[in-house]
């Protein structure tokens, strides 16, 4: 019987951080097609953590998961950014990569099965005024559909993700947050 | 909408011209390797790749979005001193930082205003020490200072007047201050004693309400530092502002006797204002004590008060936050109300994502907290839940 093909996810930092930090970053990349935007991937200040057993900083590295073809990378252009950007007008302001990985969404044919997964409120509501709300998804209704029940913190959540596509929605409603 | 890839070109040509950069300088920065690949990219006719965009707005100290979006005008900086290798760097630092503040307080759909600012019409060529003085005191007056101006400065000005005081890493004695349509805001050396920061504010504080507008200035001559006469003016306005002439006579009486002050006062003196040995003094000798400037210079080398000024200084060194309280404050507003990435401001910070929240801890902001009240966890009530006669408990 062939195995059906696993559902394709663009990634920020947010979930990346929280998958290591749950110990199943590999699980994770086997059960579903990760899309990892190439800023969020350079910014190697987003993945330092400090250890709060040793106090030592880490980072998390992500090349090795490049190279061995586990993550895929994605690139937008400056003038796709732009075109995000210039949709928010100056009433939204996320991370360069939160935004490439918005332009990979909307812009990028190759991933118009793919869904956005981010743990920040700014890039849902981001998503919902560029009209891809339902293409965005929590962390947890992921895991749990391939059977990886985990307690996650609030950012991760159903009701997380609700609430911002809720308030996203309102925005995009009132015209408040674009350029029209 | 398309983004022509002349108009960044541009951008990026302006921030590398402000940073007194040449091409060959960013393209080294940058690995690319040569000068017509700069040169390509500002005349806009090579494709740029996001990610190579970000590493070019970060080599010119200027953010991804400030490159996207539509052009202001340059600002205006007013140097005390500039740095010796150069300020276009530190100016450039700056002026981000007052950027991002207006961009967050656009978010909140506040605007950057330096309108509640007052501006006083002084003359600065023919004014004297006592307008500087008389400015000082109604400034003293209006943010309601009290005895210990030093103590409360930084927040009054901030909270009164909308300046923002951004404490970045520069070489001590460079202060600046800027005020144009981004607001107000002054530059402090990070690494400045405390005293020294608050007289650098203090001494800001004068250019602000003196500011001349040099908008119409040729380009390049935009930033420059004041001149000489200026310059004393400001010092003797904050000399004035941080020790008000009464309650410094009035604490020197106090810690005198028989007319005679010990060095160890004096020194406790200063650290209780909250400046310098040497402002303190001075400040004294043009109040009308010692009036022979070389019976005060003689008293600030003496090697006895010397010693006793740097012992005081041990545990009294503290340094600022890395980010003004208010910027902090309205940047986490705007993500709570979700036009403020979080990741964008731990860039904003220098740290990691997993770090934000420890970061946010020093500002008093509790992010575990925050987020539990933003789940709205409620109890359902059932009708007539609330109509229950109210009955006072039976006691024994």
């Amino acid at each position: 019987m062939p195995r059906s093909r696993p559902r394709c996810l663009i990634l920020d930092a947010g979930p990346i951080i929280g998958l290591h930090d749950l110990g199943i970053w590999a699980v994770f990349c086997e059960r579903f097609g990760v899309v990892v935007p190439r800023i969020v991937l350079d910014d190697e200040a987003l993945f330092h953590s400090r250890d709060e057993m040793t106090g030592f900083s880490e980072k998390i590295a992500l090349a090795d998961d490049v190279a061995e073809g586990r993550i895929v990378v994605g690139s937008a252009s400056l003038n796709e950014l732009a075109v995000v950007a210039a949709t928010f007008s100056a009433a939204l302001e996320l991370h360069d990569g939160e935004l490439e990985a918005l332009a990979l969404l909307t812009l990028h044919e190759e991933f118009d099965e793919h869904v956005f997964c981010t743990a920040d409120g700014a890039a849902i509501q981001g998503a919902c005024l560029l009209g891809v709300a339902e293409r965005c998804e929590p962390l947890e209704e992921l895991l749990a559909a391939v059977g990886l029940v985990k307690s996650l913190t609030w950012r991760y959540t159903r009701e997380f993700m609700a609430k911002n596509k809720r308030e996203g929605g309102e925005r995009r409603i009132t015209g408040f947050g674009t350029t029209g | 909408m398309t983004v022509d890839a002349q108009v960044i070109g541009s951008r990026i040509k302006a921030a590398r011209e402000a940073l007194g950069m040449k091409q060959e300088e960013l393209a080294r920065i940058l690995g690319l390797g040569s000068r017509q690949i700069v040169s390509g990219l500002e005349r806009g006719t090579r494709e740029v790749k996001a990610a190579e965009a970000v590493a070019i707005a970060r080599a010119l100290k200027v953010d991804l979005v400030t490159l996207l979006g539509e052009a202001l005008d340059t600002p205006v900086v007013q140097w005390r001193a500039r740095p010796a290798d150069g300020a276009e760097p530190t100016e450039s630092e700056f002026l981000r930082w007052c950027e991002r503040d207006r961009r967050i307080l656009t978010l909140l759909e506040q605007r950057p205003s330096a309108d509640r600012l007052p501006r006083h019409d002084f003359d600065l060529a023919c004014s004297t020490y006592v307008d500087a003085d008389r400015l000082a005191r109604e400034v003293a007056a209006s943010l309601d200072l009290g005895a210990r101006p030093a103590r409360v400065l930084a927040a009054a000005i901030s909270s009164r007047f909308d300046i923002t005081v951004w404490y970045l890493d520069v070489p001590a004695g460079c202060a600046a201050c800027t005020r144009g349509s981004h607001g107000a805001a002054i530059l402090v050396p990070r690494g400045d004693a405390p005293w020294r920061r608050t007289f650098d504010i203090a001494h800001e504080l004068f250019h602000l309400l003196t500011w001349r507008d040099v908008s119409s200035a040729p380009p390049g001559e935009h930033s420059q530092p004041a001149d000489e006469h200026v310059e004393k003016l400001a010092n003797a306005f904050a000399a004035s502002l941080l020790l008000p002439g009464e309650t410094v006579l009035d604490e020197l009486e106090e810690r005198s006797v028989a007319r005679r002050v010990k060095l160890v006062e004096l020194v406790a003196m200063a650290r209780d204002f909250g400046v310098s040995l040497e402002t303190l003094v001075w400040r004294l000798h043009n109040l009308g004590c010692w009036p022979d400037q070389s019976a005060v210079r003689e008293l600030l080398d003496s090697p006895r008060l010397r010693g006793i000024d740097k012992a005081s200084q041990q545990g009294q060194w503290s340094e600022p936050a890395r980010l003004p309280e208010r910027f902090v404050q309205s940047a986490y507003a705007a993500i709570l109300r979700g036009r403020l990435s979080r990741s964008q401001l731990a860039t904003y910070f220098g740290c990691g994502l997993s770090e934000l929240p420890a970061q946010l801890a020093e500002f008093g902001i509790d992010e575990s907290l925050t987020e539990l009240v933003s789940q709205d966890v409620s109890v359902g009530l059932q009708p007539g839940d609330l109509d229950a006669p109210v009955t006072p408990c039976a006691q024994k």
